[in-house]
């Protein structure tokens, strides 16, 4: 499928780099991009700790990108090599290969695709394609994609394809779907800035049917309805989705319908305070286009954990996992800048943000037969998933020393969210995190961190020091304990550069899994012991 | 495939060679009120722009705006340029981008790049990641990663540019 667009595509260039020539230098019309990115990883064992020695001592996930614009045309290829794949990622990566190609013609007015293209409809609920190398998902599809905007408030998409699954395609054999937005309101006025805006998504899946359950239906079919309002500092979204009856492995085929519902207020003061409060329920909305599959990378929609996403070493040990078969719950969000010379704010302003979440499961009563259960709309169930409050204090203390101090209390229901015969978790943590400028080109952060738990596996604290230059050098070295129970260490020590768009980073490290933001950037991380060398050049 | 690669990685080298300067692609983004925009509207003809990305969980990111934001006065007037942020978080984290504004109280212009659009037409693997554009759109810096001070290396950049 892929070679049969990369010739047309390939010739396609020649024709029109042949005609350029004759009018313009050709470097004035075409321009060219990409990007390398190659993560390579050498593995040791350490019994003691549970980590063992994968197949192959060495692991490379290395991807490179070309693109290519002229005019209103832009076309693009990336190659993945997974040399074995990372410790930690699906090991459906696999090999080396081309794994997306596509023409794209962009106007004013129109955009037309051929090849794999990512998009989402509405936050995502129903429909959303996307790469997050880190994790580990892509689930481009490959096919054709339109987008209309015939006047400036009507916006109209439409696609058909199937979806990527690893190195190969998905099973379901036509993901189709269609997105219309339409403005209703758009009042852009000193005094007065108000938008109003409608839309509506329709997702229809194709499968075959292999298992031998009756009527086990051939196609899927998920109906989505949004609307957004702002007024000046005041802004409101809605959305809710209705999917039709999809039994599938990770719902252990019940024959029941999805549906979720989205809401999301925010007001935000010009006096620099803000606030946030979203509100989610979801039922059955698993949807993937290989319905035996429990791998996320073959999900059609994008269901996050609506919580504080952290980059603290201890706070990532629970982190909320969304509940898609039952959930209901929100998050709230509130920001406060004190301002400069104030008795709070100092000399350089502070700032204050508190972040709450909570999640329950929905109020069920179980169903005979394979229909799986019924719930009552807006009640929440009794059994409880996840609760946190984090609360956290920013402050530039003096010219050279910046700082923050922050405290998060968990509730973490650990047998719901990761499955098995666990407890759950109440956990309290503290977080000092401070950096000095040591001269004018060279700094110091540092990080001090500790979760207090009498359950699971009991106290954590973690201790981080990174040392920086600003020629994009920097060294950093951290730990994360688990001194009571496991009585384990995670450690990490490395150096990071940057040069430009040139990032150069080696380490060692036993890690855990999770979120990790040193050397100038964050990624997520899996489990290893071993070195890391990372290389990503982009031009 | 082993041809496809080495092909691929000899065209890559040979074209940059060529060409080390690249054009603003084209990608549609959202302001904060949810309306679309196109990416060749940062584009301004009495200026260069500084184009920021970040994310609400990216604690570099916050840095590096954090320390833009302290020195922006001075910065607008020695540099002859101005500062653009765009968020790439996704309907995860989409919602804090307002509130991280109000309790930031940064001085720049926001878009939003929700399905990171504009962000992967860019090549951009890992935020922060900052480029700047001539007058004409054509990127004539590339920076990734954030370590205290390097924001004066984009700086002196800017300041080179506005001498010749």
């Amino acid at each position: 499928m892929l070679k049969k667009i990369i010739l047309p595509l390939s010739l396609l260039f020649l024709q029109q780099y042949a005609a350029a020539q004759n009018k313009n230098p050709w470097y004035a019309l075409h321009h060219f991009s990409g990007g390398i990115e190659s993560n390579n990883q050498y593995y040791f064992e350490n019994k003691k700790s549970g980590i063992l020695l994968p197949e192959k001592r060495f692991a490379s996930n290395t991807y490179l990108n070309l693109n290519y614009q002229y005019q209103h045309l832009e076309a693009g290829i990336q190659l993945e090599g997974y040399n074995p794949v990372l410790q930690g990622y699906p090991t459906g990566y696999d090999g080396n290969q081309l794994v997306h190609g596509f023409i794209r013609y962009k106007s004013k007015y129109a955009e037309i695709t051929a090849g794999t293209f990512y998009d989402q409809f509405g936050a995502g609920i129903v429909f959303r394609a996307y790469e997050e190398r880190q994790l580990g998902i892509d689930n481009a599809i490959l096919g054709g994609h339109l987008k209309l905007i015939p006047v400036k408030a009507i916006r109209f998409k439409a696609f058909a394809g199937r979806q990527r699954n690893f190195m190969d395609l998905s099973p379901a054999r036509l993901i189709a779907g269609a997105d219309a937005e339409f403005d209703i309101i758009a009042i852009e006025k000193d005094n007065n800035q108000t938008h109003l805006n409608i839309g509506g998504s329709y997702v229809y899946k194709k499968q075959e049917v292999t298992v031998p359950l009756p009527n086990f239906p051939d196609h899927i079919t998920a109906l989505a309805a949004r609307i957004n309002f702002s007024r000046n500092n005041y802004s409101a979204s809605a959305e809710y989705v209705n999917k039709s009856i999809e039994p599938d492995f990770q719902n252990k085929y019940i024959y029941k319908k999805g549906a979720a519902f989205l809401l999301n207020q925010s007001y935000s003061s010009s006096k620099g305070w803000g606030i946030n409060i979203s509100l989610r329920r979801l039922e059955n909305m698993d949807f993937k286009s290989n319905y035996v599959s429990t791998e996320s990378v073959t999900s059609l929609n994008y269901l996050p954990a609506l919580t504080k996403q952290h980059s603290y070493l201890v706070s990532n040990i629970y982190p909320h996992n969304t509940q898609w078969l039952q959930e209901i719950g929100g998050q709230l969000d509130i920001n406060y800048h004190f301002a400069k010379n104030s008795p709070i704010g100092g000399a350089y302003g502070a700032k204050f943000i508190l972040n709450a979440a909570l999640y329950n499961a929905l109020d069920t009563t179980r169903l005979s037969g394979n229909q799986g259960f019924s719930s009552k709309a807006l009640s929440f169930g009794k059994e409880k998933y996840f609760r946190d409050i984090n609360l956290s204090f920013e402050k530039r203390w003096t010219a050279k020393v910046k700082g923050s101090f922050s405290y998060q209390h968990l509730f973490y229901n650990k047998a719901a969210l990761q499955g098995g015969p666990y407890g759950s978790v109440d956990a309290n943590i503290l977080i000092a995190d401070f950096l000095f400028k040591i001269k004018e080109e060279q700094s110091l952060r540092t990080e001090i961190q500790h979760l207090f738990t009498k359950d699971d596996e009991k106290n954590w604290y973690a201790l981080l020091a990174e040392y920086s230059f600003s020629n994009g050098l920097s060294f950093y070295a951290s730990n994360l304990s688990n001194y009571q129970s496991k009585k384990i260490n995670y450690f990490n020590v490395g150096s990071a550069y940057n040069h430009n768009s040139l990032r150069l980073s080696l380490g060692y490290a036993k890690q855990r899994g999770g979120l990790v933001c040193v050397g100038g950037v964050c990624r997520f991380v899996p489990t290893y012991l071993g070195f890391t060398g990372t290389l990503a050049y982009n031009f | 495939m082993k041809k496809i690669i080495a092909v691929t990685i000899c065209s890559l080298l040979l074209t940059h060679c060529a060409l080390t300067q690249s054009y603003l692609p084209k990608a549609t983004l959202k302001t904060l009120e949810g309306q679309e925009i196109s990416s060749h509207q940062l584009i301004d003809s009495s200026q260069y722009v500084v184009i920021s990305f970040w994310a609400t969980w990216c604690k570099p990111c916050m840095q590096e705006l954090d320390a833009l934001a302290e020195d922006y006065e001075n910065w607008k007037k020695t540099t002859h340029s101005s500062i653009i942020a765009i968020a790439i978080d996704d309907s995860r984290t989409l919602n804090g981008v307002k509130g991280i504004l109000n309790g930031r109280d940064w001085p720049f212009t926001t878009y939003l790049d929700v399905n990171q659009d504009f962000k992967r037409s860019l090549n951009i693997n890992t935020v922060p990641y900052t480029i700047i554009i001539n007058k004409k759109g054509d990127i004539v810096k590339r920076h990734s990663g954030y370590t205290p001070g390097s924001e004066n290396e984009l700086k002196k950049f800017l300041k080179k540019q506005a001498i010749r």
